[in-house]
């Protein structure tokens, strides 16, 4: 090995160990509780590998407690596998770890999901226990996750979308997404997201808003994200706010979409969250480059 | 042949101007012998694989004579260093940081990619008549990876530094073509020179493998993103 192959092997060891060692001033993360609720910070939309996301189930959780959220939803396209692999290696943290899970109070709640991708729509089941067949219409797939006791929301309900939700879908959906990275810098985009959610409040009012990341690649897990206000802290509890429409959706801007009290209960777990360092600091930006210099000294020296 | 320009290490090696599209280029472009001769005077700082990126078939010419003592033990160095690359960009495109359970966590779950590599690799190999044995042709082939793994390489660092909300994902697929046809063109010379086919097979071998490559990534898509959906919405059956 030359020298100049050395120097980069070295340069990229000590990124992979600087940002170790950064990773572990990331501090710990308590769930905030005001009144009757839990205000639970919330991505019903990320995607994990064994689906078309990029990361493993298991580091899907640590990104989730790294930006601050309570909860996810895995929801890849069509089917499960990758929740059978997260509940494997949670169970085998936990063996060795000693942890007992979600009873763990800084423990993230990881709920199954589902993005059903048909032909006319794109509609999120969440907390449902085996997939929902993609073939059927709208209402026929809000119907079949509300059997297994989930919540239905539908997915960047763009123009394009709007058809397959007729008026039977529209009276049992239970929320939508009005907050997604696909509208951030399209005004017209963004404008049919509000513009359908105004027109599911019309049909059922406890509709609930509700702000997702698509996390797929790399757009930030919890960029745009919900606040869930659940009576007790559990998938469960999740669902049944959901469902109740006691929700609050950000965008990436920090515009806020939901009832006015809510908001201001929201506003003040987001105060509280401030002090929490959720994007990389300039330690770990400086190891992302000394690794990636020294790959590529790797490929070029 | 215009052996009246072809001057130093790269152009003195009876390397037929046709079979180096980059040699070509600078031809085109008007580069002159002399800056030429003072580029080449730094090639011993570039790896094989940068030699082999940027002059595949007077490269392949060079190196693979070099390469006959290689043991599979050796081979596998290259398959691992695109693992690592694969893993760390993953990690880092989708996260921003890189820690060391992260980057184990990214190299495991992708290292398919490098194991399906090798096995159109193996096909390949195949198909050859080349005097070098398995590993030594293994490893010239992985020598190969430099345009993905650079694109990869940057591809990671535009995610990660171009801000969170701007839409690249488009970009970044487009821009796949690039090294795709660059490969294609490395993969020509790969089996024309280490493999010594003659010119038309070697361009059907290259056609075949980026077919394979293509078919294979079509695969995976299909099983981790079930786009028959999709699909349906872009027909409107």
């Amino acid at each position: 090995m030359t020298i100049a192959r050395r120097l980069a092997a070295t340069l990229l060891v000590c990124g992979v160990v600087g940002g170790s060692l950064v990773e572990r001033d990331t501090p710990a993360l308590e769930p905030y509780r005001e009144g009757e609720y839990w205000i639970l910070a919330g991505d019903f939309h990320v995607h994990s590998f064994f689906g078309d996301g990029l990361l493993p189930p298991w580091e899907a959780r640590r990104e989730a407690r790294r930006r601050g959220l309570d909860a996810i939803a895995v929801t890849n396209h069509n089917h499960q596998a990758s929740l059978v692999v997260d509940r494997w290696t949670s169970f085998l943290a936990g063996s060795l770890t000693g942890a007992s899970g979600a009873d763990s109070a800084s423990d993230l709640l990881v709920l199954p999901g589902q993005e059903i991708t048909a032909g006319r729509y794109h509609l999120i089941g969440v907390g449902m226990a085996t997939t929902v067949d993609w073939t059927q219409s709208a209402a026929e797939a809000i119907a079949a996750v509300h059997a297994q006791g989930g919540a239905a929301i539908a997915a960047h309900p763009t123009r394009g979308y709007w058809n397959a939700y007729d008026s039977r879908a529209l009276s049992v959906l239970d929320g939508s997404e009005v907050a997604h990275p696909l509208v951030d810098g399209d005004a017209k985009s963004r404008g049919e997201l509000i513009e359908f959610y105004t027109r599911l409040r019309t049909a059922r009012p406890s509709a609930a808003p509700i702000g997702s990341s698509d996390f797929h690649i790399r757009a930030p897990m919890g960029l745009c994200r919900t606040y869930v206000f659940a009576r007790e802290r559990s998938q469960a509890g999740v669902v049944e706010a959901i469902r109740s429409g006691r929700t609050v959706a950000y965008d990436s801007t920090g515009q806020a979409f939901g009832d006015a009290a809510l908001v201001a209960m929201a506003d003040r777990r987001r105060q509280h969250d401030a002090v929490r360092r959720t994007s990389p600091s300039p330690s770990a930006s400086a190891s992302v480059v000394a690794v990636l210099l020294g790959l590529v000294g790797l490929i070029v020296l | 042949m215009r052996t009246g320009v072809k001057a130093g290490l790269i152009f003195n090696q009876n390397v037929s101007l046709r079979e180096d599209p980059i040699a070509r280029l600078a031809l085109v472009i008007g580069v002159h012998e002399a800056g030429r001769a003072e580029a080449l005077r730094y090639t011993p700082l570039m790896s094989p694989d940068l030699r082999v990126m940027l002059f595949p078939s007077s490269a392949y010419r060079t190196l693979a004579p070099l390469a006959a003592g290689t043991t599979l033990h050796a081979a596998l160095g290259r398959p691992l260093l695109v693992a690592i690359i694969l893993g760390c960009a993953m990690a880092i495109s989708a996260t921003g940081r890189i820690t060391i359970g992260l980057a184990l966590s990214t190299i495991l779950c992708w290292s398919f990619v490098p194991a399906l590599q090798m096995l159109t690799g193996a096909w390949m190999l195949t198909r050859g008549t080349g005097d070098p044995k398995t590993a030594a042709q293994m490893d010239l082939w992985f020598m190969g990876h430099a345009p993905w793994s650079l694109w990869i390489l940057v591809s990671a660092a535009m995610f990660t530094w171009s801000g969170e909300t701007t839409r690249l994902e488009w970009f970044v697929v487009a821009s796949a073509l690039i090294p795709a046809v660059w490969t294609g063109i490395i993969t020509r010379a790969f089996c024309r020179i280490v493999q010594q086919a003659p010119m038309r097979s070697a361009v059907r071998r290259a056609i075949a493998h980026q077919i394979v490559t293509v078919a294979l990534v079509v695969a995976y898509l299909f099983a981790v993103a079930r786009p028959w959906a999709r699909i349906l919405e872009m027909v409107r059956l």
